[in-house]
């Protein structure tokens, strides 16, 4: 897999590199209590964001739509949504150390998605093309990267809860948000990703029953209903203060996990296409 | 070009040289400090001088013409008024030239004060500083001696770990409630008694933005006092777990013999406020709050030991970090030093 800068596989490569940069970057500062680094760490992840976001719109001026077509771009999205909402809710509520988590959880999506060559393969041309179909998955994938910011808040909230727990101070237990912050995020995003979800959820039925039957499997139907109705109940117990605090924080943590395994049936095609080569753009579009 | 060309020197007694009883007796107030400044501007071949006076040391800076002895810089002192000067030179330490600049440069970091990397010291340097150019007492080589102090002490601040951490037990707390509750402003401390720690343990948590303060007491005269110092209501003793509600952090410092605060009692308060932790901060002895309590959801309960032992950890860490300071600074020191020499 050797990147070639003229393709928009590269622009993803080099927007990996940066975010894995940025990360590693973040950790050796953290350790050495270097503060003074920050504008370094800042400056390779919103270049990370810059170059990951060009090559989302050259895949999408190829592909006529949200890139969203294969596993690869479905990773890519969803690392470039929790960069964007962390870069926005860092200004909104102050959080330190989110961008810090974020720049880890989108190394690791961006990893994994140029680490399988045969994920970025030709999207499968739809029978309808209908854009509903393409809202429905930009929503959804959307609601994934919300979940994937709702896992990095309750996971610190997690590490912050042990360190006030274990009588732990100083290092990475000082930097961290405070738990009355991290809750209170904690429970607007489960909010937000569960409204969106929905709507997704709800669009992609209406598109079933117009066309029923048509390119979904009963598998993904399944999973989906499945991932949206646990973070569907999550969002009730949690209203209802029956769930709250850590055991929240933890439910949001292996939720998030499942809903990125439940990735993998939710991508099942049927037959598979030749992959997507990222040269000569438009005339992959045109093939 | 003489060794110590100018005579640069330092008479001072501080915390290392002499016991708390003999640094009362000759503690400088304002006034006497200004009785001493006009003194010692009368003193022969003393071209700049800089007195440092806190509750932990009199240090006395000087520039002289040329090789004046201690003997001579001593006389001149004999002769100030309000200042035991027979104690101070008793229990006092003589340096000259790089070695005085080292020194400064080290009590500027507070390196050389009884709490490790406190930065209150700097404030006090700066004070005096101001003191003695209004004094008209400094001059060149004192002025860019103390210009690089400050600097200094920035450097040794951002650059090593000797300001790491809290070490008193009022800012160690404050820095644990910023942990649970985030911003200080928008939060509520219940004071549950009017004991010392407690009550400075509040005054930490004001001095960093807290502005809402209820005392609640068994003696409503003495709660009502400590309650005007920080502007809150004052409530009685038996209130206090009916108001834990309104509450976000909890401070207990009573005399009572047994528990005050029962898990029973703080669990319903917790059930109308779910989503919002609570800070509980036992420094009683025997405890106040039954320590059961930290086994509810959302409750942060620290002890005096648990305090203690964080403060000990901090205090441990920014010794260790003493000696990388020191040598750092020692470096600085010398090259101001030859840059003094070099200016004159």
């Amino acid at each position: 897999m050797s990147p070639d800068l003229y393709t928009d596989r590269s622009l993803f490569w080099i927007g990996s590199v940066l975010y894995t940069m940025a990360f590693l970057f973040a950790l050796v500062s953290i350790k050495s209590d270097s503060r003074h680094l920050r504008p370094v760490f800042m400056t390779l992840l919103v270049g990370g964001f810059i170059f990951q976001s060009l090559g989302l719109y050259y895949r999408g001026v190829e592909e006529k739509a949200f890139p969203l077509a294969n596993p690869f771009e479905i990773l890519q999205v969803m690392a470039w949504c929790a960069i964007g909402m962390n870069l926005v809710l860092r200004q909104l509520f102050r959080l330190n150390m989110l961008n810090f988590f974020s720049a880890g959880l989108a190394t690791a999506l961006c990893v994994l998605s140029l680490m399988t060559q045969s994920w970025d393969y030709l999207p499968p041309t739809t029978g309808t093309g209908s854009p509903w179909v393409g809202f429905h998955a930009a929503l959804a994938v959307f609601s994934y990267g919300v979940f994937g910011v709702l896992a990095i808040t309750s996971l610190m909230y997690l590490i912050q809860n042990h360190g006030l727990n274990s009588r732990k101070s100083g290092g990475i237990f000082n930097l961290l948000p405070a738990i009355r912050q991290l809750e209170d995020v904690n429970g607007k995003l489960i909010m937000l990703g569960v409204s969106v979800l929905t709507l997704s959820v709800a669009v992609g039925f209406l598109n079933w029953f117009a066309e029923p039957g048509g390119h979904v499997g009963l598998l993904k139907l399944i999973v989906a209903v499945i991932i949206w109705a646990a973070y569907l109940a999550l969002l009730y117990l949690r209203n209802k203060h029956k769930m709250i605090a850590s055991p929240f924080a933890r439910a949001c943590v292996i939720l998030f996990l499942a809903a990125l395994l439940s990735l993998w049936p939710l991508m099942m095609r049927s037959t598979p296409d030749a992959p997507a080569t990222g040269t000569g753009m438009l005339n992959d579009a045109g093939k | 070009m003489p060794e110590n060309n100018p005579y640069l020197f330092l008479l001072g007694s501080s915390h290392r040289t002499a016991p708390l009883e003999v640094r009362e007796s000759f503690a400088l107030g304002d006034e006497s400090a200004q009785k001493l400044y006009q003194q010692l501007k009368t003193a022969p071949g003393l071209n700049e001088c800089l007195i440092l006076s806190t509750c932990n040391r009199v240090e006395i800076y000087g520039v002289a013409d040329r090789q004046s002895s201690r003997e001579q810089f001593e006389l001149s002192l004999q002769s100030a008024n309000g200042f035991d000067t027979k104690a101070f030179l008793q229990h006092s330490e003589w340096l000259t030239g790089e070695a005085v600049v080292q020194h400064a440069f080290e009590v500027a970091a507070g390196l050389d004060s009884q709490m490790v990397g406190e930065t209150e010291i700097l404030g006090q340097i700066k004070d005096s500083y101001a003191g003695a150019a209004d004094f008209a007492a400094t001059g060149p080589v004192l002025n860019r001696l103390f210009q690089k102090s400050f600097q200094a002490a920035k450097w040794a601040r951002t650059h090593t770990g000797i300001g790491r951490g809290q070490i008193s037990i009022g800012n160690v707390a404050t820095d644990l409630a910023q942990r649970v509750c985030g911003e200080l402003p928008d939060i509520s401390v219940l004071l549950i008694g009017t004991g010392e720690v407690a009550e400075k343990t509040t005054q930490s948590l004001v001095s960093r933005g807290v502005n809402r303060v209820t005392v609640a007491g068994r003696n409503l005269i003495n709660a009502r006092k400590l309650a005007d110092e920080f502007n809150g209501p004052c409530i009685n003793l038996q209130d206090a777990p009916r108001v834990l509600v309104y509450h976000d952090i909890v401070i207990c410092s009573t005399a009572a013999p047994g528990s005050i605060l029962l898990k029973a009692d703080i669990a319903p308060a917790l059930k109308q406020r779910p989503t919002r932790p609570l800070f509980a901060i036992d420094l009683a002895l025997p405890r106040d709050i039954e320590p059961a309590a930290s086994k509810l959801s959302n409750v942060y309960l620290y002890n005096l030991d648990d305090l203690a032992a964080i403060a000990n950890e901090n205090l441990k860490a920014r010794q260790a970090e003493v000696e990388k300071a020191r040598h750092a600074l020692l470096e600085k020191a010398r090259r101001v030093w030859e840059a003094i020499r070099s200016q004159t």
